[in-house]
């Protein structure tokens, strides 16, 4: 899809975005209910008396959430309010239990602040208006028994954040650079899973169209739920060639609020946003003040981690590691620590070059070797036997020579499922590679004088049968030869 | 509503009973007052005897039925709260408890506490120990009558614009609320929320310190509760009454139509307490006339927002629903709220909702607020304690018991908006023989102080 399909000389379209973010606690925002850790736990099977909304319950605020909300705001150089409230937002739905949903309106959390994200090779900056903390509400299900909804309250209470930007971006594809760049930070800091599938991340998508250089807003529609990268796009564009289709042809955009059918490829209308529904706020009169003391803040700034972005760069000038390599180790903080572990065991006086064959080892071991292993019952690396320490040792004997990159594989593989020493198990299997030249020299003579008609052929010009020289001498090798020593030694010897 | 184990003097159980749970069993037999809502059996509560220990054991106590119990059932006198059984005991009712009381009997009160006469329970009117064609007051209505009428040494009550005050001062007992945040709202079936404070009623001030130490305290399910641990009030020191700082509020008595025998009492007390050399002095906070308004708009937004939770669907009764009946959520919810809430609810439902939407009056109203509390405090860097009739008129009768302009709580409704500290004593009789009360009110956090004054002025008004 193009990133505009209209004429931008003539519209411009104002894109703006609220995000919903699971926050990865372990109970919920205001009471210790735990949640549910997997989708399949029972219904309403982890419930505690006030996300039931009994009588006589009180909230009871999650710091976890709040520091959570607040390394959110950190990372996205917000302003931190010392002081905020929580509000009642009142609307009656089933999966509702206290007829109110506990969000900050008035005062949130967190303000101002900014999305850092890439598009065609520029950077550019995405403003925002707040974060807020707010509880999610419950799940109704319609569709289990007919003419009855069923409701599962295990996800009421789920600690959420939202993320409000500012109307400041005005092309699909640029929206989409931004959410991308939002969900790396947010997941890599373990604020939220960003599991678009199960909702751990949610977008909302504000648009209006204006005519080029009029400063008057255009009617807003807002699309609710996309929950993909591609959806978000797909639906603003879709918003966009309307919004114009109708303004072209003289008609009025109507203030609504629509959702995006995948299927069919278009947005359609939810609901009239003529008249807004009446939420009848109320500052939350059993919860005190949100009080943020400079300590707490300053002690999360402190620890604040590395931002992906930044150790991308670092990786790939303090090891000339190629980009790709280096975006694949910043894809989760585990494996970038994993990573930064193992370079840590290397001597600190390692010439560059050395350093870099060593990282380059490292990487390719920890990306091609370590990820197989992972699966669902073992999602981290954590779950493996191996120690960065280990994942340096073996790559260390690889970039010296002394292991064949398969044999390395091999042994990580091993070292990764017992976590036996792999200094130990190279030198009681003697794995490592042949880098004798006297040895070597007698195996290329031994191969060369069993094979004379090659060995012509070879002379006569067709000296791809280097490869084959090479091949047979590895079979018949008692101990692996190093492969760059034993072909320099067959060159010479044909030369 | 039924009443469970009416002791029939046949029981086994009684010899196992201690003597004031016995006193109660007999006293209270078939509540001619209306007072009780549930009751435990003699068996239960002697059973529960047996293990009991603590400070309180073997007291007999009464827990309003706003108050969340596991055992008894829980219904804010409401139909929608029907048969409903908290699955949790409040924290109040768990340290008493463990202070070794018995948790006899559940009392009568106006529906979800709202309400200042006891008429407006969906089950039962309470009546006067004393008259029963009078109003005890409320909405601790049960709890006051059952204390006034010697069924029990204590009971529990709410207080949120003087529910337990009031009721306190025309029954003729003590009725104390603490601090806000002092005591826990956990278990408490939220009025508004801001305003609600646990309170009790006993037969003396010695005894209200004693439910204090039991009952005051940080409590984490709670996050309005104070968390520093109070003082002890029990024994506290006594101020002598040449040692007393006592503050009046004559602008607010003048512009309150007082019943003659309360101002004849009133006027005689400070007169007695100057001849024994108390300090007196005159004190003119501001904005306390703006105190009905600010509760009716900040009570009513709160109680709209708080019983929200309460369409029907998920706890207590649901109204039957007609065949024609309508079947979205929202009409669903109007039907049960219009057929199951009494009218006194529904008005101030209607009043919270109105006031939620249009926003202007309760900013007033929380404005107001801001400035009663701060006009009360710096009054109270003056004096020890503020010094007023609990009520400009004694217990009115049934048939005009309402006060829709709030003139009954001219003098209470101030140290609920401003979270402080107050209590109702006994201070004398009209013609009738209907009791009436003298309220102190304290500082903020200073409970402790406050019962040893009211200790000490319970002790002079007794005096000869």
């Amino acid at each position: 899809m193009t990133p505009t399909t209209y004429d931008t000389s003539r519209w411009q379209a104002d894109i703006g975005l609220e995000i919903h973010c699971q926050l990865l606690t372990r109970t919920r925002l205001f009471s210790p209910g735990p949640l549910p850790a997997t989708t399949d736990a029972a219904p309403n099977s982890l419930l505690t008396p006030f996300d039931l909304g009994l009588p006589g319950t009180l909230p009871q605020l999650n710091a976890r959430a709040v520091d959570l909300a607040l390394v959110a705001g950190i990372a996205l150089g917000c302003d931190i309010n010392p002081i905020s409230h929580f509000d009642r937002k009142h609307y009656l739905y089933p999966d509702l239990p206290k007829g109110y949903q506990i969000t900050q309106q008035e005062r949130p959390i967190c303000q101002n602040g900014r999305i850092l994200f890439e598009h065609e090779g520029q950077p550019h900056t995405l403003p925002l208006e707040r974060i807020h903390l707010e509880e999610d509400a419950g799940r109704s299900l319609h569709d289990r028994l007919p003419h009855h909804t069923l409701v599962d309250l295990n996800r009421a209470g789920t600690p959420l954040i939202e993320i409000v930007t500012a109307p400041a971006l005005h092309c699909p594809l640029a929206t989409e650079a931004a959410l991308r760049a939002l969900h790396r930070l947010l997941v890599w800091l373990q604020i939220c899973d960003g599991n678009l599938q199960e909702g751990s991340m949610r977008f909302d998508a504000n648009i209006s169209v204006r005519p080029t250089g009029s400063t008057e807003p255009g009617v807003r529609c807002e699309l609710k739920n996309l929950n993909s990268f591609r959806f978000v796009r797909e639906a603003l564009t879709f918003e966009i060639d309307r919004h114009i289709a109708l303004l072209q042809t003289g008609q009025t955009v109507r203030s609504q609020t629509r959702a995006y059918d995948d299927r069919a490829r278009q947005t359609v209308l939810l609901r009239e946003r003529d008249a807004l529904p009446d939420y009848r706020f109320l500052r939350d009169p059993d919860l005190p003040p949100l009080l943020l003391d400079e300590a707490r803040i300053q002690r999360l700034r402190e620890h604040h981690p590395e931002h992906p972005d930044a150790l991308e760069r670092r990786l790939t000038t303090t090891f000339n590691l190629p980009a790709p390599i280096a975006r694949t180790l910043c894809e989760s903080p585990t494996r970038a620590t994993f990573f930064e572990n193992a370079t840590a065991e290397f001597p600190p006086d390692l010439p560059i070059d050395a350093r870099h064959t060593r990282a380059l080892a490292c990487a390719n071991l920890l990306i091609n070797t370590l990820l197989a292993l992972l699966d669902a019952d073992h999602p981290d690396l954590s779950a493996l036997a191996i120690t960065p320490a280990q994942l340096a040792t073996i790559a260390s004997l690889q970039a010296a020579g002394e292991l064949s990159a398969t044999v390395a594989a091999a042994l990580c593989e091993e070292v990764a499922r017992t976590g036996q020493d792999p200094l130990g198990i190279v030198e009681a299997r003697a794995l490592r590679q042949c880098r004798d030249p006297e040895l070597l020299g007698r195996l290329v003579d031994a191969v060369l004088d069993d094979h004379p008609d090659q060995l012509k052929a070879y002379r006569q010009g067709k000296t791809q049968l280097l490869g084959f020289f090479i091949g047979q001498a590895m079979r018949r090798a008692h101990v692996e030869p190093d492969p760059r020593l034993l072909t320099s030694i067959f060159r010479e010897r044909l030369s | 509503m039924s009443q469970r184990g009416t002791f029939d003097g046949t029981f086994d159980a009684f010899a196992a009973l201690p003597r004031p749970a016995e006193r109660f069993f007999k006293k209270s037999q078939g509540d001619p007052l209306g007072a009780l809502l549930s009751s435990a059996t003699p068996e239960e509560v002697a059973s529960a005897a047996l293990t009991a220990e603590g400070p309180l054991a073997g007291l007999p106590i009464g827990v309003k039925d706003n108050l969340c119990t596991r055992d008894l059932p829980t219904t804010a006198a409401s139909r929608l709260l029907e048969g409903y059984r908290s699955p949790f005991d409040a924290t109040v009712v768990e340290r008493l408890r463990t202070a070794g009381a018995l948790i006899v009997t559940k009392t009568n009160l106006d529906e979800f506490a709202m309400g200042s006469t006891g008429q407006h329970s969906a089950f039962k009117p309470t009546l006067h120990p004393l008259s029963p064609a009078h109003s005890p007051g409320g909405s601790s209505s049960g709890s006051a009558a059952a204390v006034a009428a010697g069924w029990l040494p204590a009971a529990l009550g709410s207080d949120t614009g003087g529910s337990l005050r009031q009721p306190a001062s025309t029954c003729g007992v003590v009725g104390f609320k603490p601090t806000y945040g002092r005591v826990s709202r956990h278990g408490l079936i939220a009025f508004a929320s801001s305003l609600d404070h646990v309170g009790w009623l006993t037969r003396c001030v010695a005894d209200a310190a004693l439910l204090f130490d039991v009952l005051a305290g940080p409590d984490p399910r709670d996050p309005s509760a104070l968390t520093d641990r109070p003082e002890r009030a029990s024994t506290h020191p006594i101020p002598s009454i040449p040692a007393l700082r006592l503050g009046l509020l004559p602008a607010l008595m003048e512009d309150t139509p007082i019943h003659p025998a309360i101002a004849r009492a009133f006027d005689a007390l400070i007169e007695r307490l100057r001849s024994a050399s108390a300090t007196l002095l005159d004190l003119f906070p501001e904005h306390l006339e703006l105190a009905g308004p600010t509760y009716t708009a900040i009570s009513s937004a709160e109680a709209a927002s708080n019983l929200a939770r309460y369409e029907g669907l998920r706890f207590g009764r649901r109204a039957a629903l007609s065949p024609n009946a309508p079947s979205t959520l929202e009409t669903f919810a109007a039907h049960t709220r219009s057929a199951l809430l009494g009218e006194e609810v529904q008005r101030r439902l209607v009043l919270g909702h109105s006031l939620l939407s249009g926003q202007t009056t309760l900013a007033n109203a929380q404005n107001a607020r801001a400035h009663i509390q701060k006009t009360l405090d710096e009054a109270l860097t003056h004096v020890d304690a503020l010094l007023t009739p609990t009520t400009p008129d004694t217990a009115p009768a049934l048939q005009n018991a309402d006060d829709p302009e709030h003139l009954r709580d001219r003098f209470t409704l101030p140290a609920n908006l401003a979270g402080l500290p107050a209590i109702s004593l006994p201070l004398g009789c009209d013609e009738a023989g209907l009791s009436f009360g003298l309220q102190l009110i304290g500082r903020r956090g200073d409970d402790a102080r406050l019962l040893a004054i009211a200790r000490a002025l319970e002790a002079f008004l007794t005096s000869p």
